[in-house]
């Protein structure tokens, strides 16, 4: 059971491409400047993909 | 001179007749250069209509016609990349990109697909399921292999039922999973073209801060530039 459950886990390599275009389009919609759009958009990455592990350390502990 | 022709100025594009504006307030020319920074944009936005116009039909395209490649290529490998990568997930062998269609019949079989509203904003590669709807609002002809075709309307236990029919319980049940995240990602990405849009129709949101940002680094280059001379000149006197 346990590991049918870690298996799930792999699941969330789905959300990886769902963050990082995300935070690139946003960026890019707030700057011009390659550089700044990249930086901006890997900061925001890194904040989406912690609220999400926050979220789910979360769920696991709860329940 | 007379007055006729002191009111005639030149201009860097050839010599015409042009009325001096008589002189101005201050509040006045205050108003007039916030005026003119409102309009102004450090990025040629060209036929900015057109532009977003572009930018919804393909994503990155309106950029690409407005001269920032680097953003179009950004818009377009995320945003299509998005489209497609969800489209493929929800492939199988029953049909392919079956996350992307219209379906407008309330009650049971397909139910009304409200998704559909926030994927057409990805812009062409959504359309095949608009051509398949008006071609065949219930399923059943499922011309192209189904390509983004709707479900056919028919629900388990009807008359003519059967498991290989592509209805809708039929290809949640083969795609899985990989229906829900398909639709998502699919979703997500005519959502995001929406900033891609508005980015062609009025530049980028931060575009003042980021041009003082550039005059201050060019500023400070200036001003290192200057003490660098300085301190060559003051070792060349010693």
């Amino acid at each position: 059971m346990l590991f049918f459950a870690f298996l799930r886990i792999f699941d969330c390599l789905y959300a990886i491409p769902m963050i990082l275009a995300t935070s690139l389009v946003y960026a890019a919609s707030r700057h011009e400047n390659t550089q700044e759009i990249f930086s901006q958009g890997l900061r925001l990455s890194a904040w989406l993909a912690g609220f999400m592990l926050l979220g789910l350390v979360l769920m696991v502990v709860i329940f | 001179m007379e007055r006729s022709e002191r009111n005639i100025v030149s201009n860097a594009s050839g010599y015409f007749p042009h009325p001096v504006s008589p002189p101005q307030s201050a509040g006045s020319m205050k108003r007039r250069a916030m005026k003119e920074k409102k309009t102004d944009h450090v990025v040629p936005l060209k036929n900015a209509v057109f532009a977003a116009f572009l930018a919804w039909f393909l994503p990155g395209l309106g950029h690409l016609y407005q001269g920032r490649k680097a953003k179009a290529a950004i818009y377009a490998v995320c945003i299509l990349g998005l489209f497609f990568f969800g489209a493929l997930l929800a492939s199988g062998k029953c049909g392919v990109a079956r996350c992307v269609y219209i379906s407008m019949s309330p009650g049971p079989g397909a139910g009304v697909r409200y998704y559909y509203f926030a994927q057409v904003w990805a812009g062409a590669p959504a359309l095949p399921a608009l051509v398949q709807y008006l071609n065949d609002p219930t399923g059943v002809k499922q011309a192209a292999n189904g390509f983004m075709a709707p479900p056919m309307q028919v629900t388990p236990g009807s008359r003519g039922y059967s498991e290989n029919e592509p209805s809708i319980d039929n290809i949640r049940k083969k795609l899985n999973r990989r229906f829900e995240i398909g639709t998502l990602m699919t979703t997500m990405a005519g959502l995001l073209n929406i900033f891609a849009i508005f980015d062609a129709l009025y530049g980028p949101v931060n575009e003042e801060e980021e041009e003082r940002n550039r005059q201050k680094k060019l500023e400070e280059k200036r001003k290192r530039q200057r003490a660098k001379r300085r301190k060559g000149e003051d070792t060349a006197e010693m």
